[in-house]
C-alpha cells in the first residue's frame, strides 16, 4: 500500500517519475489517515502522561509487535496477489515513519512536547502515539484510498486465520483509544456485577450482528446454509475472546490494572472488551 | 490507482514467470527494483531506524536508567512585583528516576524564625529530568524576608 507504483507505457513521462509521484500521493494519504485515526488519542491527556509513566519494556514490546501487525494489515488490505513479504514490510515501516512524524508534529504543535523536556519524556510521548498513528496510516489505504472498483480489487481472500487476525487488529485499535482514559476505570467502578453481565451479552450480540451483516453482504467466508451455532461459535465467541485478549494486553501495557483486586480488573476488562468487540467485528466489515 | 490493476496484473504474470523460470532471475529482479521508487525505500528506512532506535533507547533506559524515587529540586527563578502583590517564579526539576504525580510545592516567607506567609501549589506530573515552571503569590515582598521552598509529597502515577 501507500504506493501506487504505476507504470506507464508512454515515452514522455518516465516510469520512475510516475512511481515517485504516486508514492508521494500515497504518503500524503497516509498522513491523512494517521491524523484522522489518531487525533482523538493525540488529544487525550492520559496518553501524554503514559508517555513518561509507562514501563519502558512494555512500550518497547508494543512498538516491536506493531511491526508484524502492520505487515499483516498490509498483507490483508493489499491488492490481490500483492507483491509479497518485501512490499508488506516496506509498507509497514513507511506507515511507522508516518506515525512517528505525524505524532511528533501534532504533539509539538499542541506544546505537549517541547525543548524543556527530557529526551525520554519526548520519546515516550511520541512513540506511544506512533503505534495508533501507523495503524491509521495503514487503514487510510483501505478507506481513503481513491478510485472505484477498489473494493473488488483489494479484498484479498483471508482464510479463517486471516479473519481472526483482522479482528485482533480492529480490537487492538479501538482498545488503544479507550484503555488509557480515566473514564474507562470510572465506568467499571460504577457498574454492578449485573451491569457487567449485561455488557458481555450486549458485546456478543453486537458482534454477532456484525457477523450476520457480513454474511448478508456476501463477503464473509461462511458458506450459505451454515448453522447458527457454528457461525456463533467460530466467529462471535472466538472474536469476543480475541477482543478480551487484546483488551488485556492493552491494560497490561498501560499498567492499568496494577494493584487492583481481581474482580475489579475483570470488570475493567469487560468494559474495555466492549469497544474492542465492536472494533473486532467492524474491522472485518471495513477492511 | 487506475494503472495499478494493470501493474498488478503485470506483477502477477511476473511472479508466475519467475515461478516457472525459478526465482530470482535477472529480469525479474530488474522489474522489482524498478517498481519501487527510491523514496519509498528511504521513508521505510526512516521508519525502520525510528522503531529500532526508539526500541533500543527504551530498553537501554529500562536496563541502565536510574530507578531512584522522585527527587524534586526547587529554585527561585525570579521575583516579580505585580499589581496585586508579588509573584515568585519557581523552577522544579525532578532529579530522580521516576515520575511524581501531584507534587505539592510550598514556599514560606519568614522573618527570622517567625513565619509570615505561606503559599502552595500542585504540579500535576513531574517526569524524571523534566522541568516545570510554577508561580506562587505573596502579599509581602519576598526580597525583604527569607524565602524557603520545599516539596511536601507526591503520588506514584
Amino acid at each position: 500500500m501507500l504506493v501506487g507504483d504505476q507504470r506507464s507505457q508512454s515515452a514522455e513521462i518516465s516510469p520512475e517519475k510516475i512511481a515517485a509521484q504516486s508514492f508521494a500521493i500515497g504518503l500524503a494519504r497516509a498522513f491523512g489517515g494517521a491524523l484522522i485515526f489518531s487525533l482523538p488519542i493525540l488529544m487525550t491527556m492520559e496518553m501524554w502522561w503514559l508517555g513518561f509513566s509507562i514501563d519502558e519494556v512494555r512500550l518497547a514490546l508494543l512498538l516491536l509487535l506493531s511491526v508484524p501487525l502492520l505487515i499483516g494489515l498490509s498483507h490483508y488490505m493489499g491488492f490481490e496477489d500483492t507483491f509479497g513479504f518485501k512490499d508488506d514490510a516496506l509498507d509497514a515501516f513507511v506507515a511507522l515513519a508516518v506515525g512517528f512524524v505525524a505524532g511528533a508534529a501534532t504533539l509539538s504543535l499542541f506544546s505537549v512536547i517541547g525543548f524543556d523536556m527530557s529526551v525520554s519524556e519526548i520519546v515516550g510521548k511520541v512513540s506511544i502515539q506512533a503505534v495508533p498513528g501507523s495503524i491509521g496510516a495503514m487503514f487510510a489505504q483501505s478507506e481513503l484510498g481513491g478510485k472505484e472498483g477498489k473494493k473488488e480489487e483489494k479484498r484479498r481472500h483471508a482464510g479463517y486465520g486471516g479473519e481472526l487476525f483482522i479482528m485482533a487488529a480492529g480490537a487492538l485499535f479501538l482498545a488503544f483509544n479507550v484503555a488509557p482514559t480515566e473514564e474507562m476505570m470510572l465506568i467499571a467502578h460504577q457498574m454492578s456485577i449485573w451491569h457487567s453481565i449485561a455488557l458481555i451479552l450486549v458485546s456478543l450480540l453486537i458482534m454477532h450482528a456484525f457477523v450476520y451483516a457480513l454474511e448478508f453482504q456476501g463477503t464473509a467466508s461462511i458458506p450459505p446454509g451454515t448453522p447458527f451455532w457454528s457461525v456463533f461459535l467460530r466467529y462471535t465467541i472466538v472474536g469476543y475472546a480475541i477482543a478480551l485478549l487484546m483488551s488485556l494486553y492493552m491494560l497490561w501495557t498501560f499498567g492499568r490494572t496494577e494493584g487492583l483486586a481481581f474482580h475489579q480488573s475483570l470488570s475493567i476488562l469487560v468494559v474495555l472488551g466492549f469497544p474492542s468487540a465492536v472494533g473486532a467485528a467492524a474491522a472485518r466489515l471495513i477492511l | 490507482m487506475a494503472a495499478r490493476t494493470e501493474h498488478t496484473q503485470k506483477r502477477r504474470d511476473g511472479s508466475k514467470m519467475s515461478a516457472l523460470a525459478g526465482a530470482g532471475s535477472g529480469s525479474q529482479k530488474l522489474q522489482e527494483s524498478e517498481a519501487i521508487p527510491i523514496w519509498e525505500w528511504i521513508v521505510a528506512a526512516v521508519g525502520f531506524m525510528l522503531v529500532a532506535g526508539v526500541t533500543g533507547f527504551l530498553l537501554f533506559e529500562a536496563l541502565s536508567g536510574n530507578r531512584l524515587p522522585p527527587d524534586v529540586k526547587l529554585s527561585v527563578a525570579s521575583v516579580i512585583q505585580t499589581r496585586n502583590g508579588y509573584l515568585v517564579r519557581i523552577n522544579a526539576v525532578n532529579q530522580g528516576g521516576m515520575t511524581a504525580e501531584g507534587v505539592i510545592v510550598e514556599a514560606e516567607l519568614r522573618n527570622g524564625i517567625e513565619p509570615l506567609e505561606r503559599s502552595r501549589t500542585t504540579i500535576d506530573y513531574l517526569p524524571p529530568r523534566s522541568e516545570k515552571r510554577l508561580g506562587l503569590f505573596f502579599t509581602r515582598d519576598p526580597g525583604q524576608f527569607e524565602l524557603q521552598l520545599r516539596s511536601l509529597g507526591y503520588e506514584e502515577p
